[in-house]
Protein backbone atom coordinates (compact mmCIF):
# COMPACT_ATOMS: atom_id res chain seq x y z
CA UNK A 1 0.00 0.00 0.00
CA UNK A 2 2.72 2.65 1.22
CA UNK A 3 4.98 1.58 -1.40
CA UNK A 4 2.02 1.88 -4.36
CA UNK A 5 1.08 5.21 -3.00
CA UNK A 6 4.78 5.85 -3.16
CA UNK A 7 5.52 5.04 -6.74
CA UNK A 8 2.25 7.09 -7.63
CA UNK A 9 4.01 10.47 -5.73
CA UNK A 10 7.16 9.76 -7.58
CA UNK A 11 5.78 9.35 -10.82
CA UNK A 12 3.85 12.61 -10.56
CA UNK A 13 7.18 14.23 -8.81
CA UNK A 14 9.19 13.20 -12.05
CA UNK A 15 6.99 14.53 -14.41
CA UNK A 16 7.01 17.71 -12.70
CA UNK A 17 10.83 17.97 -12.36
CA UNK A 18 11.94 19.24 -15.92
CA UNK A 19 8.43 22.13 -15.19
CA UNK A 20 9.76 23.65 -12.09
CA UNK A 21 13.58 23.90 -13.50
CA UNK A 22 12.45 25.12 -16.54
CA UNK A 23 10.47 27.78 -14.53
CA UNK A 24 12.83 28.10 -11.95
CA UNK A 25 15.40 29.63 -14.27
CA UNK A 26 13.31 32.03 -16.13
CA UNK A 27 12.22 33.28 -12.98
CA UNK A 28 16.19 33.85 -11.63
CA UNK A 29 17.06 34.88 -15.00
CA UNK A 30 14.64 37.74 -14.92
CA UNK A 31 15.41 38.97 -11.17
CA UNK A 32 18.93 38.86 -12.07
CA UNK A 33 18.14 41.25 -15.59
CA UNK A 34 15.85 43.08 -13.05
CA UNK A 35 12.39 43.16 -12.70
CA UNK A 36 12.19 46.81 -13.72
CA UNK A 37 13.71 46.20 -17.27
CA UNK A 38 11.30 44.91 -19.78
CA UNK A 39 13.37 41.58 -20.95
CA UNK A 40 13.53 41.29 -16.88
CA UNK A 41 9.86 41.57 -16.63
CA UNK A 42 8.66 39.54 -19.33
CA UNK A 43 11.22 36.72 -18.02
CA UNK A 44 9.81 37.04 -14.51
CA UNK A 45 6.30 36.50 -15.98
CA UNK A 46 7.19 33.19 -18.30
CA UNK A 47 8.95 31.60 -14.97
CA UNK A 48 6.09 32.12 -13.08
CA UNK A 49 3.57 31.33 -15.61
CA UNK A 50 5.32 28.03 -15.98
CA UNK A 51 6.04 27.45 -12.52
CA UNK A 52 2.31 27.59 -12.24
CA UNK A 53 2.37 24.47 -14.06
CA UNK A 54 3.80 22.63 -10.76
CA UNK A 55 0.38 21.47 -8.88
CA UNK A 56 -1.39 20.55 -11.98
CA UNK A 57 1.65 18.82 -13.33
CA UNK A 58 1.88 16.96 -10.26
CA UNK A 59 -1.84 16.14 -9.59
CA UNK A 60 -2.08 14.90 -13.39
CA UNK A 61 0.57 12.70 -13.51
CA UNK A 62 -0.18 11.39 -10.03
CA UNK A 63 -3.64 10.25 -11.16
CA UNK A 64 -2.03 9.19 -14.42
CA UNK A 65 -0.08 6.89 -12.49
CA UNK A 66 -3.01 5.58 -10.45
CA UNK A 67 -5.59 5.41 -13.48
CA UNK A 68 -3.39 5.81 -16.94
CA UNK A 69 -4.73 8.05 -19.76
CA UNK A 70 -7.91 8.90 -18.79
CA UNK A 71 -6.44 9.88 -15.31
CA UNK A 72 -4.37 12.45 -16.85
CA UNK A 73 -7.75 15.08 -17.63
CA UNK A 74 -9.08 14.88 -14.18
CA UNK A 75 -5.69 15.02 -12.81
CA UNK A 76 -4.58 18.25 -14.68
CA UNK A 77 -8.29 19.64 -13.71
CA UNK A 78 -7.98 19.05 -9.89
CA UNK A 79 -4.59 20.38 -9.96
CA UNK A 80 -5.80 23.49 -11.26
CA UNK A 81 -8.34 23.71 -8.53
CA UNK A 82 -6.04 23.11 -5.98
CA UNK A 83 -3.87 25.69 -6.56
CA UNK A 84 -6.81 28.16 -7.28
CA UNK A 85 -8.32 27.50 -3.91
CA UNK A 86 -4.88 28.33 -2.49
CA UNK A 87 -3.63 24.56 -1.31
CA UNK A 88 -0.52 24.35 -3.31
CA UNK A 89 1.24 21.47 -3.24
CA UNK A 90 0.18 19.40 -0.95
CA UNK A 91 -3.46 19.75 -2.17
CA UNK A 92 -2.02 19.06 -5.12
CA UNK A 93 -0.82 15.68 -4.13
CA UNK A 94 -4.16 14.85 -2.39
CA UNK A 95 -6.50 15.76 -5.32
CA UNK A 96 -3.90 13.91 -7.32
CA UNK A 97 -4.73 10.37 -5.61
CA UNK A 98 -8.30 11.46 -5.73
CA UNK A 99 -8.79 12.06 -9.09
CA UNK A 100 -6.83 8.93 -10.02
CA UNK A 101 -9.17 6.73 -7.50
CA UNK A 102 -12.45 8.05 -8.90
CA UNK A 103 -10.94 7.65 -12.34
CA UNK A 104 -10.84 4.31 -11.60
CA UNK A 105 -14.04 3.85 -10.43
CA UNK A 106 -15.41 5.59 -13.17
CA UNK A 107 -14.08 3.44 -15.41
CA UNK A 108 -16.16 0.29 -14.18
CA UNK A 109 -19.21 1.88 -14.61
CA UNK A 110 -21.45 -0.97 -16.99
CA UNK A 111 -21.90 0.33 -20.75
CA UNK A 112 -23.43 -0.77 -24.01
CA UNK A 113 -21.07 -1.03 -26.09
CA UNK A 114 -22.88 1.27 -28.62
CA UNK A 115 -22.79 4.05 -26.65
CA UNK A 116 -18.93 2.70 -24.37
CA UNK A 117 -17.47 5.56 -26.68
CA UNK A 118 -18.43 8.42 -24.84
CA UNK A 119 -17.45 6.28 -21.24
CA UNK A 120 -13.66 8.12 -22.31
CA UNK A 121 -14.47 11.71 -24.01
CA UNK A 122 -16.97 12.30 -21.69
CA UNK A 123 -18.26 9.97 -18.67
CA UNK A 124 -15.28 9.69 -17.24
CA UNK A 125 -13.36 14.09 -17.30
CA UNK A 126 -16.96 15.27 -16.49
CA UNK A 127 -17.83 13.31 -13.47
CA UNK A 128 -14.55 12.86 -12.72
CA UNK A 129 -13.47 16.13 -12.73
CA UNK A 130 -16.67 17.39 -10.75
CA UNK A 131 -16.11 14.73 -8.31
CA UNK A 132 -12.56 16.02 -7.95
CA UNK A 133 -14.10 19.69 -7.60
CA UNK A 134 -16.11 18.95 -4.99
CA UNK A 135 -13.58 16.73 -2.85
CA UNK A 136 -10.91 19.68 -3.60
CA UNK A 137 -13.27 22.29 -2.45
CA UNK A 138 -13.78 20.52 0.85
CA UNK A 139 -10.90 19.64 1.67
CA UNK A 140 -9.53 23.31 0.84
CA UNK A 141 -11.55 24.78 3.72
CA UNK A 142 -8.85 23.37 6.18
CA UNK A 143 -6.11 22.93 4.24
CA UNK A 144 -6.02 26.18 2.50
CA UNK A 145 -6.10 28.14 6.07
CA UNK A 146 -3.57 25.37 7.14
CA UNK A 147 -1.16 26.37 4.04
CA UNK A 148 -1.42 30.06 4.83
CA UNK A 149 -0.25 29.69 8.31
CA UNK A 150 2.33 27.23 7.01
CA UNK A 151 3.51 30.02 4.40
CA UNK A 152 3.30 33.28 7.54
CA UNK A 153 5.24 31.20 9.65
CA UNK A 154 8.09 30.05 7.24
CA UNK A 155 8.46 34.04 6.10
CA UNK A 156 8.90 35.06 9.22
CA UNK A 157 10.83 33.06 10.20
CA UNK A 158 14.66 34.67 11.05
CA UNK A 159 17.81 33.93 13.25
CA UNK A 160 17.70 30.81 15.25
CA UNK A 161 15.05 29.39 13.57
CA UNK A 162 16.34 29.40 10.35
CA UNK A 163 19.64 28.22 11.64
CA UNK A 164 17.34 25.35 12.41
CA UNK A 165 15.48 25.19 10.08
CA UNK A 166 18.59 24.72 7.32
CA UNK A 167 20.00 22.38 9.78
CA UNK A 168 17.26 20.09 10.16
CA UNK A 169 16.32 19.77 6.16
CA UNK A 170 20.20 19.45 5.19
CA UNK A 171 20.74 16.70 7.69
CA UNK A 172 17.45 14.97 6.75
CA UNK A 173 18.72 15.29 2.89
CA UNK A 174 21.98 13.95 3.69
CA UNK A 175 21.37 11.00 6.54
CA UNK A 176 20.15 8.43 4.19
CA UNK A 177 21.33 10.05 0.94
CA UNK A 178 19.00 9.56 -1.72
CA UNK A 179 16.72 7.03 0.98
CA UNK A 180 13.05 7.99 2.32
CA UNK A 181 14.27 10.76 4.71
CA UNK A 182 15.99 12.66 1.97
CA UNK A 183 12.73 12.16 -0.03
CA UNK A 184 10.73 13.21 2.69
CA UNK A 185 12.68 16.62 3.29
CA UNK A 186 12.71 17.31 -0.68
CA UNK A 187 9.09 16.99 -0.69
CA UNK A 188 8.79 19.51 2.07
CA UNK A 189 11.00 22.19 0.16
CA UNK A 190 9.11 22.00 -3.07
CA UNK A 191 6.28 22.31 -1.01
CA UNK A 192 7.49 25.79 0.79
CA UNK A 193 9.08 26.19 -3.70
CA UNK A 194 5.24 26.11 -4.89
CA UNK A 195 4.54 29.00 -2.29
CA UNK A 196 7.07 31.08 -3.62
CA UNK A 197 9.08 30.40 -0.41
CA UNK A 198 12.88 30.06 -1.40
CA UNK A 199 15.12 29.59 1.71
CA UNK A 200 14.68 25.30 2.01
CA UNK A 201 15.07 24.61 -0.69
CA UNK A 202 18.77 26.69 -0.53
CA UNK A 203 19.05 24.03 2.69
CA UNK A 204 18.54 21.11 0.03
CA UNK A 205 21.02 22.28 -2.24
CA UNK A 206 23.63 21.77 0.99
CA UNK A 207 21.81 18.71 1.84
CA UNK A 208 22.70 16.57 -1.79
CA UNK A 209 25.69 18.24 -2.79
CA UNK A 210 28.09 18.10 1.06
CA UNK A 211 28.36 15.15 1.44
CA UNK A 212 29.87 13.67 -2.01
CA UNK A 213 32.04 16.75 -2.12
CA UNK A 214 32.94 16.41 1.34
CA UNK A 215 34.11 12.96 1.12
CA UNK A 216 36.04 13.21 -2.41
CA UNK A 217 37.85 15.86 -0.93
CA UNK A 218 38.73 13.60 1.95
CA UNK A 219 40.03 10.87 -0.41
CA UNK A 220 42.79 13.35 -1.56
CA UNK A 221 43.64 14.80 1.63
CA UNK A 222 43.92 11.20 3.43
CA UNK A 223 44.96 8.70 0.60
CA UNK A 224 45.82 6.59 2.85
CA UNK A 225 42.68 6.10 4.40
CA UNK A 226 40.62 4.84 1.74
CA UNK A 227 40.66 2.12 -0.36
CA UNK A 228 41.57 2.00 -4.43
CA UNK A 229 37.85 1.65 -5.54
CA UNK A 230 37.20 4.44 -2.76
CA UNK A 231 39.47 6.61 -4.31
CA UNK A 232 38.56 5.67 -8.00
CA UNK A 233 34.82 6.92 -6.97
CA UNK A 234 36.05 9.97 -6.16
CA UNK A 235 35.80 11.81 -9.03
CA UNK A 236 32.32 9.97 -10.23
CA UNK A 237 30.83 11.00 -6.48
CA UNK A 238 32.32 14.90 -7.64
CA UNK A 239 30.93 15.06 -10.64
CA UNK A 240 27.59 13.52 -9.56
CA UNK A 241 27.45 15.60 -6.64
CA UNK A 242 27.33 18.61 -9.00
CA UNK A 243 24.49 17.39 -10.45
CA UNK A 244 22.47 17.24 -7.09
CA UNK A 245 23.14 13.50 -6.77
CA UNK A 246 23.95 12.78 -3.18
CA UNK A 247 24.51 8.35 -3.93
CA UNK A 248 27.87 8.82 -4.69
CA UNK A 249 28.51 9.56 -1.75
CA UNK A 250 26.66 6.07 -0.30
CA UNK A 251 29.97 3.44 -1.08
CA UNK A 252 31.93 5.39 1.60
CA UNK A 253 29.04 4.53 3.92
CA UNK A 254 28.76 1.38 2.65
CA UNK A 255 32.72 0.67 4.00
CA UNK A 256 32.35 2.61 7.19
CA UNK A 257 28.73 3.41 8.05
CA UNK A 258 29.40 4.64 11.79
CA UNK A 259 32.22 7.13 10.48
CA UNK A 260 30.39 8.59 7.62
CA UNK A 261 26.62 8.78 8.12
CA UNK A 262 26.74 10.87 11.32
CA UNK A 263 29.41 13.18 10.17
CA UNK A 264 27.32 13.91 6.88
CA UNK A 265 24.14 14.16 8.79
CA UNK A 266 25.51 16.45 11.03
CA UNK A 267 28.18 18.49 9.07
CA UNK A 268 25.57 19.09 5.99
CA UNK A 269 23.25 20.07 8.45
CA UNK A 270 25.63 22.77 9.75
CA UNK A 271 26.11 24.08 6.32
CA UNK A 272 22.66 24.39 5.42
CA UNK A 273 22.06 26.37 8.97
CA UNK A 274 25.03 28.89 8.18
CA UNK A 275 23.24 29.30 4.55
CA UNK A 276 19.99 29.70 5.64
CA UNK A 277 20.87 32.31 8.33
CA UNK A 278 23.31 34.14 6.16
CA UNK A 279 20.14 34.56 3.72
CA UNK A 280 20.75 32.37 0.84
CA UNK A 281 17.32 31.00 -0.98
CA UNK A 282 17.19 28.99 -3.85
CA UNK A 283 14.41 29.53 -6.15
CA UNK A 284 14.83 26.25 -8.39
CA UNK A 285 15.16 23.11 -7.54
CA UNK A 286 18.15 21.38 -6.77
CA UNK A 287 17.72 18.64 -9.18
CA UNK A 288 20.18 20.61 -11.18
CA UNK A 289 22.94 20.62 -8.81
CA UNK A 290 26.03 23.15 -8.34
CA UNK A 291 25.59 24.47 -11.89
CA UNK A 292 22.13 26.38 -11.27
CA UNK A 293 24.21 28.30 -8.47
CA UNK A 294 24.22 31.39 -10.16
CA UNK A 295 20.39 31.60 -10.34
CA UNK A 296 20.15 31.33 -6.47
CA UNK A 297 19.44 34.53 -4.51
CA UNK A 298 22.99 35.51 -2.31
CA UNK A 299 25.24 32.54 -4.08
CA UNK A 300 28.06 33.73 -2.04
CA UNK A 301 26.27 32.47 1.28
CA UNK A 302 24.98 29.35 -0.19
CA UNK A 303 28.62 28.41 -1.09
CA UNK A 304 29.61 29.53 1.92
CA UNK A 305 27.47 27.35 3.91
CA UNK A 306 28.54 24.17 1.35
CA UNK A 307 32.25 25.03 1.95
CA UNK A 308 31.66 24.89 5.70
CA UNK A 309 29.99 21.46 5.06
CA UNK A 310 32.48 19.80 2.74
CA UNK A 311 35.33 20.79 4.91
CA UNK A 312 33.79 19.77 8.29
CA UNK A 313 33.13 16.80 6.41
CA UNK A 314 36.61 15.84 4.99
CA UNK A 315 38.12 16.45 7.84
CA UNK A 316 36.36 14.85 10.58
CA UNK A 317 36.17 11.76 8.19
CA UNK A 318 39.69 11.40 7.79
CA UNK A 319 40.21 11.80 11.55
CA UNK A 320 37.88 9.31 12.25
CA UNK A 321 39.30 6.71 9.73
CA UNK A 322 42.03 4.68 10.18
CA UNK A 323 44.15 2.80 7.77
CA UNK A 324 42.74 -1.05 9.22
CA UNK A 325 39.36 0.27 7.74
CA UNK A 326 40.44 -0.37 4.20
CA UNK A 327 39.16 -3.28 2.30
CA UNK A 328 39.43 -3.54 -1.42
CA UNK A 329 36.20 -4.84 -2.83
CA UNK A 330 35.51 -4.23 -6.63
CA UNK A 331 31.62 -4.04 -6.79
CA UNK A 332 31.37 -1.29 -4.02
CA UNK A 333 32.28 1.76 -6.30
CA UNK A 334 29.96 2.92 -8.64
CA UNK A 335 30.98 3.10 -12.32
CA UNK A 336 28.97 5.94 -13.69
CA UNK B 1 19.32 -17.46 -19.13
CA UNK B 2 17.85 -14.30 -21.12
CA UNK B 3 16.83 -11.75 -19.19
CA UNK B 4 15.05 -8.17 -20.03
CA UNK B 5 15.05 -5.46 -17.48
CA UNK B 6 13.52 -1.47 -17.19
CA UNK B 7 14.74 0.43 -14.70
CA UNK B 8 13.01 4.20 -13.81
CA UNK B 9 13.97 6.30 -11.13
CA UNK B 10 11.92 10.04 -10.34
CA UNK B 11 14.85 11.97 -11.90
CA UNK B 12 15.66 10.10 -14.59
CA UNK B 13 18.83 10.91 -14.91
CA UNK B 14 21.01 8.92 -12.53
CA UNK B 15 19.76 6.14 -10.93
CA UNK B 16 17.72 4.88 -14.02
CA UNK B 17 21.36 4.81 -15.46
CA UNK B 18 23.87 3.16 -12.91
CA UNK B 19 21.14 0.20 -12.18
CA UNK B 20 21.28 -0.44 -15.72
CA UNK B 21 24.89 -0.40 -15.49
CA UNK B 22 25.22 -2.48 -12.26
CA UNK B 23 22.61 -4.81 -13.87
CA UNK B 24 24.38 -5.72 -17.07
CA UNK B 25 27.82 -6.02 -14.61
CA UNK B 26 25.85 -8.63 -12.53
CA UNK B 27 24.34 -10.47 -15.60
CA UNK B 28 28.25 -10.35 -16.85
CA UNK B 29 29.41 -11.82 -13.61
CA UNK B 30 26.72 -14.76 -13.33
CA UNK B 31 27.28 -15.34 -16.96
CA UNK B 32 23.59 -14.37 -18.08
CA UNK B 33 22.36 -12.34 -20.89
CA UNK B 34 20.60 -9.18 -20.59
CA UNK B 35 19.07 -6.36 -22.15
CA UNK B 36 18.09 -2.98 -19.96
CA UNK B 37 16.01 -0.82 -21.34
CA UNK B 38 15.73 3.15 -19.59
CA UNK B 39 12.56 5.11 -18.91
CA UNK B 40 14.82 8.15 -17.61
CA UNK B 41 13.78 11.89 -18.68
CA UNK B 42 14.88 11.24 -22.27
CA UNK B 43 11.75 8.94 -22.13
CA UNK B 44 12.41 4.86 -23.16
CA UNK B 45 15.41 4.13 -24.42
CA UNK B 46 17.40 1.08 -25.78
CA UNK B 47 13.53 -0.49 -26.11
CA UNK B 48 12.87 -4.01 -25.46
CA UNK B 49 11.38 -5.14 -28.71
CA UNK B 50 8.68 -7.82 -28.78
CA UNK B 51 11.27 -10.10 -30.63
CA UNK B 52 13.91 -9.69 -27.01
CA UNK B 53 10.67 -10.46 -24.93
CA UNK B 54 10.06 -13.64 -26.55
CA UNK B 55 13.29 -14.92 -25.44
CA UNK B 56 13.26 -13.75 -22.23
CA UNK B 57 13.00 -15.99 -18.96
CA UNK B 58 12.72 -12.97 -16.44
CA UNK B 59 11.53 -9.86 -16.46
CA UNK B 60 13.47 -7.40 -13.86
CA UNK B 61 11.83 -4.31 -13.62
CA UNK B 62 13.68 -1.63 -11.09
CA UNK B 63 11.48 0.91 -10.45
CA UNK B 64 10.60 3.65 -8.57
CA UNK B 65 7.61 5.02 -11.27
CA UNK B 66 5.29 3.74 -13.31
CA UNK B 67 6.47 2.60 -16.51
CA UNK B 68 5.37 3.00 -19.81
CA UNK B 69 3.91 0.33 -22.40
CA UNK B 70 4.30 -1.98 -18.77
CA UNK B 71 1.05 -4.50 -20.64
CA UNK B 72 4.03 -6.06 -22.53
CA UNK B 73 5.09 -8.10 -19.90
CA UNK B 74 1.83 -9.84 -19.35
CA UNK B 75 1.94 -13.33 -18.78
CA UNK B 76 5.93 -12.95 -18.50
CA UNK B 77 7.67 -13.92 -14.83
CA UNK B 78 8.46 -10.46 -13.32
CA UNK B 79 10.44 -9.82 -10.71
CA UNK B 80 10.01 -5.95 -8.93
CA UNK B 81 12.46 -4.14 -6.92
CA UNK B 82 12.83 -0.44 -6.10
CA UNK B 83 15.90 0.81 -8.06
CA UNK B 84 17.97 1.31 -5.60
CA UNK B 85 18.28 -2.21 -5.19
CA UNK B 86 19.93 -2.56 -8.11
CA UNK B 87 22.20 0.12 -7.73
CA UNK B 88 23.54 -0.98 -4.81
CA UNK B 89 23.65 -4.83 -5.23
CA UNK B 90 22.74 -5.98 -8.68
CA UNK B 91 23.67 -9.28 -8.18
CA UNK B 92 21.52 -10.10 -5.67
CA UNK B 93 18.81 -8.57 -7.07
CA UNK B 94 19.07 -11.24 -10.32
CA UNK B 95 20.31 -14.33 -8.09
CA UNK B 96 16.95 -13.45 -6.23
CA UNK B 97 14.28 -13.33 -9.21
CA UNK B 98 16.24 -16.47 -10.53
CA UNK B 99 15.62 -18.16 -7.77
CA UNK B 100 12.09 -16.98 -7.47
CA UNK B 101 11.42 -18.24 -10.76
Amino acid sequence: MWNKAKKHLMTGVSYMIPVVVAGGILLSLGVIIGEKTAVGEQLVNFGVWTLGLMVPMIAGYISYSIADRPGIAVGLASGVFAAELGTGYIGGILVGFFAGWITNQLKKIPMHTNIAVIKPIMIIPVLGIGASAIFMWLISIPLAPAMTGLENWLNTMSGSNLLILGFIISAMMAFDMGGPVNKIALAFCYATLAEGIYAPMAACWIGIMAAPFGLSLSTLLFPKKFSKSEKGNAIPAALMGSLGITEGAIPYAVATPLKVIPVITIGSGIGGGIALLLGAEAPIPAAIGIWGLPFVHSPFMLLLGLIIAVVIIAFTVGFLRKESDIYDNEDAGLSF
Amino acid sequence: MNIVAVTACPAGVAHTYMAKKGLEKAARKLGYKIKVETQGSMGIENKIEAKDLEKADIVILAVDTKIEKASRFDGKFIHEVPVAAAVKNAVKVIEDAVAKL
